[in-house]
């Protein structure tokens, strides 16, 4: 092989790296409120959503914000550009994906885990 | 410095014959200019999220870029130019001219289509550097890509609608980061870190494309 050719390779793997290995870390890994303030990077939290705080939804501004409260407790309000998601009531967890900012936290999407239907052990018990 | 040399006068020649027609420029314009106008009267006074509006500029970007952007080695083609230029110069020194004119076409039509989006749209941009940047690496990555393609599309029968079907699927990994790192220098967005990741993501695109063109482009030059 002509030298070209093998340091052309070398430097398109580097390169290659370095966009697989970002392309990934876009998504963002999981982590809890106070460590996603401390990089202050994309991040995936799961919490639930504390109902007795207030909630809005800004209908100029097209955003829902609400008060979540992650698997150590700590207490945050979301906000999320989008109105509220269906079935959010019923979620009995919630995943939002996000960035922190000045203390609250911007969720571009929002996962809801709902309790699925089709498995519910009590109407299971009752039938038998 | 002789390689240099080459490269310039091949990059010369085609500002100067842009200059002369304006085809690229003046179609490159249109294009941007009916799009925005079309997203302005359809938008109306509706409030439109940050993340719509990046994406809506980087769907003018790249449409007016795959129409633009294949002419560099049609019209060398067309006007029977490439014998010419095989002969006279080596490969390299052609991709390296035909890349910084498509840079700096790509470039303007950036500044262009997000100055017109700023002032059509009345969009404030709380971090201009960090949009500066992204417009920079986004059009680096989009240059890279097509050039290489526009050379290998110029040899075929059906030059006009190829260069679009092949550049999308190429461009997936560009658009998402571009998209996702332009929403972050707009208002709530999440900055410099959060941008970081797309950011790193360009430069390696723009890496990988360049240089797999540097090495593939002797194959497709030479027949």
């Amino acid at each position: 092989m002509k030298p070209k050719t093998i340091i052309g390779l070398v430097v398109m793997l580097g390169f290659a790296a370095l966009l697989f290995l970002n392309f990934g870390e876009q998504v963002g890994g999981y982590m809890d409120f106070a460590q996603a303030e401390a990089t202050g990077a994309k991040a995936h939290v799961v919490g639930q959503w504390v109902k007795a705080e207030h909630f809005r939804y800004d209908p100029a501004q097209n955003v829902f914000s609400f008060y979540m409260e992650d698997e150590v407790g700590q207490r945050r309000l979301v906000h999320y550009d989008n109105p509220k998601p269906p079935n959010f009531e019923d979620a009995e967890q919630l995943v939002v994906e996000g960035y922190a900012k000045e203390g609250a936290f911007v969720a571009e999407h929002i996962l809801v885990k709902c309790p699925s239907k089709y498995n519910d052990t009590r109407a299971l018990e009752t039938s038998l | 410095m002789n390689w240099m040399h080459g490269a310039w006068a091949v990059f010369e020649k085609d500002v100067r014959l842009e200059l002369r027609s304006r085809y690229a420029i003046n179609m490159l314009l249109m294009f941007v200019l009916a799009a925005l106008l079309l997203v302005l009267f359809a938008l109306g006074q509706t409030p439109v999220s940050a993340r719509v509006q990046a994406a809506v500029l980087w769907i003018v970007i790249l449409f007016s870029g795959a129409v633009g952007l294949g002419r560099s080695f049609i019209s060398e083609e067309e006007r029977g130019t490439v014998l010419l230029l095989q002969l006279n110069t080596h490969g390299s020194m052609v991709y390296a001219g035909k890349l910084l004119f498509n840079f700096v076409l790509v470039l303007v039509l950036n500044l262009v289509a997000v100055a017109a989006f700023v002032v059509l749209l009345s969009v404030a941009v709380p971090l201009p550097g960090l949009l500066l940047t992204t417009l920079g690496l986004g059009a680096l990555g989009l240059a890279g890509a097509t050039t290489l393609l526009a050379a290998i599309i110029a040899r075929t029968a059906n030059r006009g609608p190829l260069l679009p079907v092949l550049l999308f699927p190429l461009l997936v990994p560009l658009l998402l980061s571009v998209v996702s790192a332009t929403r972050a220098a707009l208002p709530g967005g999440a900055g410099w870190a959060g941008a970081q990741d797309e950011l790193l993501t360009l430069v390696g695109f723009a890496g990988v494309v360049i240089t797999a063109s540097v090495l593939l482009f002797d194959y497709v030059w030479n027949d």
